[in-house]
């Protein structure tokens, strides 16, 4: 029986960052402790996502431009193989997707640059191929600003992605089995890690 | 439609010098005849040194003209708020010099303000942050002057 376990930018990036026990605690499903930084920008988001679906432009506060064919807040998720039957599902939804364009929203005082050098456009483009470009629209809803940084999204970033999720999803996966807390999203039960019976076993 | 106007700015560069050949000739050296040759070799040097010298001068002024080149063409495309592009091998930020805040030293509490006088940035953010809006006597400076950074990853 094949074994899948979901993970995400968020939780992968956590572990990548050090950030272990936020990392887990995500892929636990346990939630964050709000902050009233995070509660303005969730309430922003959907300000924005309804705003985007009645009238198919961005809002004023992201820089108000025409889009083509919006797709806000869309649940995408891929089939990743590691081999001897574990797979990653990885899962991901893109603020918005405009034909081969993704946005991504930031409300906070950090700027685009702070963000191009994450990898979470990265990891869109390898969720959807078909992307060429990402922008983040980030605005500061202290100050009433917006700035926008671009990212073209090519083959290389896919790799790149690729290699992230490789490198630290295997890390996480080892850690879940040794700790008893990975959930197979086949069966949604917990699988124990073959490895520790045959330690037992010596 | 007007078409764009072809490039006219065209820097050629291209230096071959034997330093280590001159250095080992003057050592040789033992008659006028030979030190004629080499004085020529060693003004030929400064006079490629003149060239690559002019011609890094006219990079310096071709770069500023591309970096002005490609803030335009940014503003156009992705938005006069753009503020980073970013493709496979290169990065390009934009970021503006001078104090992020102007402050009015009548109203502004000294806590807000350097000991240089002009605004703490840091200290301004975290009141931003907590209060949602700026402090007293403090706004925008809206008088940044922007730079251009190119970033080349090899």
């Amino acid at each position: 029986m094949a074994t899948i376990v979901k993970l995400s930018h968020s939780i992968l990036s956590a572990w990548a960052n050090r950030q272990y026990e936020q990392a887990i605690g995500m892929y636990l499903g346990q939630p964050l402790p709000a902050t009233p930084q995070m509660e303005l920008g969730k309430l922003l988001h959907e300000k924005w996502a309804n705003y985007i679906i009645q009238t198919g432009k961005l809002p004023r506060e992201l820089g108000l431009c025409k889009l083509t064919d919006p797709v806000p807040e869309q649940k995408f998720e891929k089939l990743l193989p590691l081999g001897d039957d574990l797979y990653i599902l990885l899962r991901g939804v893109p603020d918005l997707l405009d034909g081969n364009v993704i946005h991504e929203f930031k409300a906070s005082m950090r700027n685009p640059s702070d963000f191009v050098s994450s990898m979470q456009l990265p990891y869109y483009k390898l969720l959807l191929p078909h992307l060429t470009t990402g922008y983040y629209r980030c605005y500061n809803p202290y100050t009433k600003t917006h700035s926008t940084g671009l990212q073209f999204l090519g083959e290389a970033e896919a790799e790149t992605a690729l290699e992230h999720i490789l490198t630290f999803g295997t890390e996480i996966i080892d850690y879940l089995k040794v700790n008893k807390l990975l959930i197979n999203y086949n069966k949604g039960e917990y699988v124990a890690p073959q490895s520790q019976t045959t330690d037992i076993a010596k | 439609m007007a078409k764009a106007k072809e490039p006219t700015n065209i820097v050629t560069v291209a230096a071959e010098v034997d330093l280590g050949g001159v250095l080992k000739a003057i050592a040789d050296s033992k008659t006028l005849d030979d030190n004629d040759a080499i004085f020529r070799g060693l003004s030929s040097i400064v006079e490629v040194k003149a060239q690559l010298d002019k011609a890094a001068f006219a990079l310096r002024d071709l770069e500023a003209q591309v970096k002005t080149a490609i803030n335009d063409k940014a503003k156009e495309l992705v938005g006069k708020d753009w503020q980073v592009i970013q493709g496979a091998g290169y990065k390009i930020s934009r970021s503006w010099a001078g104090s992020k805040y102007d402050y009015d030293e009548e109203v502004a509490d000294e806590k807000y303000l350097h000991l240089k006088i002009s605004a703490n940035s840091e200290v301004i953010d975290e009141y931003v942050k907590d209060n949602g809006k700026l402090p007293d006597g403090i706004e925008l400076n809206p008088n940044r002057s922007e730079q251009i950074r190119i970033t080349v990853k090899g």
